[in-house]
């Protein structure tokens, strides 16, 4: 997807959870700006390799209560 | 007497010489004028502190001795909750918000015959919001008690100020990434920031629940390893804290034959005076140890760092950010900065816990063969009050060690190792292997032994 289209999209994400909508221009090109950068944040981690094997890091443990 | 260490203030009690409720009373007095002039302080705990000191008064005087903490007045971080008393952390959103429970922590020191005097500022919400400049708090910029144009670090902001200026016998602070370590350096105390999962968490605000810790900001590293016995252990109601048992000094510590290593790429865009301390710190480390040049393994470290806190953050302060409250915080910037954590999607932050998985493995195969990674804590000494970080940094020398052994949940340890410009402190910084607290310790006990920096201490 095109850059600025995708930047649009989550914008408009954004703008949809939030109780008011953004409509100062300035605060929307810091918008744009901290969205530019996590595009790319999150470019540099999907180029980072791993296999199938690598597991997140956390581990979950099925609960039981000490109750009979 | 308000500049001692814990050990020197201990000595002194069993001595006679003093009193916990003349302790007491003398940090309460600093804490509401010198700390108070660093906006160092949110709520003083008068009333407790001195219920406390009483009843450590009369223990000690039965000959009941609970400990070096005992009859010690201390300070937290405000973002860790107490009964009575407020606990905002560091927001204006949540100046009056209290809690029926103390945190595990204060539980842990209350234990230990501490006495609490005050909760101390704080960058708000932990910095997790995405701050650019020192203005982050409900109560204005931390300064930092060496000079007052220059900003205490965050954001552990009055934990730090309020130990360099002697308002405390020794303060509690957090770090997700930095927290400790920056105001540490800041205001020229010594702060450990343990291993993730070696202090409970309970009671404390959670920023990012697989990075932040809790730990000891002091004026010597030897008192940060008696904070830390005295709060370290497994707590049930915190499921990330570890069994292992953890005491200090441990049997023998060391004291020479060290073995350290250098991270070089953390020496680059170095202040003049940073580097000159530094070195000069490594020509007292060659007495007791060994040094070699050694490289970080190549990892996204800064990205993965980013992922998980802001997602984490997201998914804690959700409700804060999108009903629009987040606009009542001190900084513009956070009005804004934390929305796109918002829409960082699942994946990504799971693909940051996988590469997490091979950080750690990576950094202990590294550390095995040493007992301390060294770097200057920051590259910088303190920045001036009025100038946000991008300015002062110029995209320079931020370095990727914060991100990387945060995200590892390494311990490490910063301690004074000289003065840099405008009269500010420089700061030497030893890094250890998982659990390995005592070996940076022992390092860090060494290296102020031999150079005595942690006894200086600001004109205030």
């Amino acid at each position: 997807m095109d850059e600025n289209r995708q930047i649009d999209a989550i914008l408009e994400t954004i703008q949809a959870s939030l109780d008011t909508r953004i409509e100062d221009t300035e605060e929307l090109e810091r918008l744009r700006k901290g969205i530019e950068g996590w595009l790319g944040r999150a470019a540099t981690l999907r180029n980072y390799p791993l296999t199938n094997a690598d597991e997140p890091d956390f581990v979950f443990s099925a609960y039981r209560s000490e109750a009979e | 007497m308000h500049y001692q260490t814990i050990t020197q203030l201990g000595s002194a009690l069993r001595k006679k010489e003093t009193t916990p409720t003349e302790l007491t009373r003398m940090y309460l007095e600093r804490l509401d004028t010198v700390a108070r002039q660093f906006n160092a302080v949110v709520t003083l705990t008068e009333e407790r502190a001195l219920r406390e000191a009483r009843l450590a008064e009369t223990e000690l005087a039965a000959g009941y001795d609970r400990g070096p903490l005992h009859g010690i007045p201390y300070g937290v971080k405000d973002l860790i909750a107490t009964q009575n008393y407020p606990t905002s952390w560091g927001a204006a959103p949540y100046r009056d918000q209290t809690f029926a429970e103390d945190a595990h922590v204060v539980h842990k020191l209350q234990a230990a015959g501490g006495i609490m005097v005050a909760k101390l500022a704080m960058i708000e919400l932990a910095g997790g919001m995405g701050y650019e400049q020192p203005e982050a708090s409900f109560t204005g910029p931390c300064k930092t008690p060496w000079n007052e144009e220059a900003w205490s670090g965050g954001s552990s902001s009055g934990s730090g100020a309020a130990v360099a200026s002697g308002s405390v016998g020794f303060a509690i602070g957090s770090e997700t990434q930095g927290s400790i370590l920056s105001p540490s350096n800041n205001c020229g105390v010594s702060g450990l920031r343990p291993t993730y999962g070696r202090v409970s968490r309970r009671g404390a605000m959670a920023l990012s629940w697989t990075m932040d810790k809790l730990g000891p900001m002091c004026r010597s590293a030897e008192d940060c390893g008696l904070v830390l016995d005295a709060i370290a252990g497994h707590d049930s109601g915190d499921r990330t804290s570890i069994q292992h048992a953890y005491s200090y000094p441990g049997s023998a510590p060391k004291t020479n034959g060290f073995r350290f290593g250098v991270v070089e790429s953390e020496l680059e865009d170095l202040q003049p005076e940073v580097r000159a301390n530094f070195e000069q710190s490594l020509k007292e480390l060659e007495n007791i140890g060994t040094i070699e040049a050694v490289a970080l393994p190549e990892f996204p470290y800064r990205e993965v760092a980013e992922a998980i806190i802001r997602s984490e953050m997201a998914a804690a302060f959700e409700e804060l950010i999108t009903s629009g409250d987040v606009r009542q915080l001190a900084a513009v910037e956070t009005h804004i900065n934390p929305l796109t954590a918002l829409t960082i999607p699942a994946h990504v932050y799971l693909r940051a816990l996988r590469i997490r998985r091979l950080i750690c493995k990576s950094l202990d195969e590294l550390l095995v063969h040493y007992d301390a990674l060294l770097t200057p804590t920051s590259p910088r000494v303190a920045s001036p009050i009025g100038m946000r970080f991008d300015a002062y940094y110029e995209g320079k020398g931020r370095g990727q060690m914060s991100a990387a052994t945060n995200v590892a949940g390494l311990p490490g340890i910063a301690v004074p190792n000289g003065m840099g410009e405008r009269g500010l402190p420089t700061s030497l910084c030893f890094t250890g292997r998982a659990f390995n607290e005592n070996m940076i310790l022992s390092a860090a006990v060494a290296y102020q032994s031999r150079t005595g920096w942690n006894q200086q201490h600001p004109d205030c």
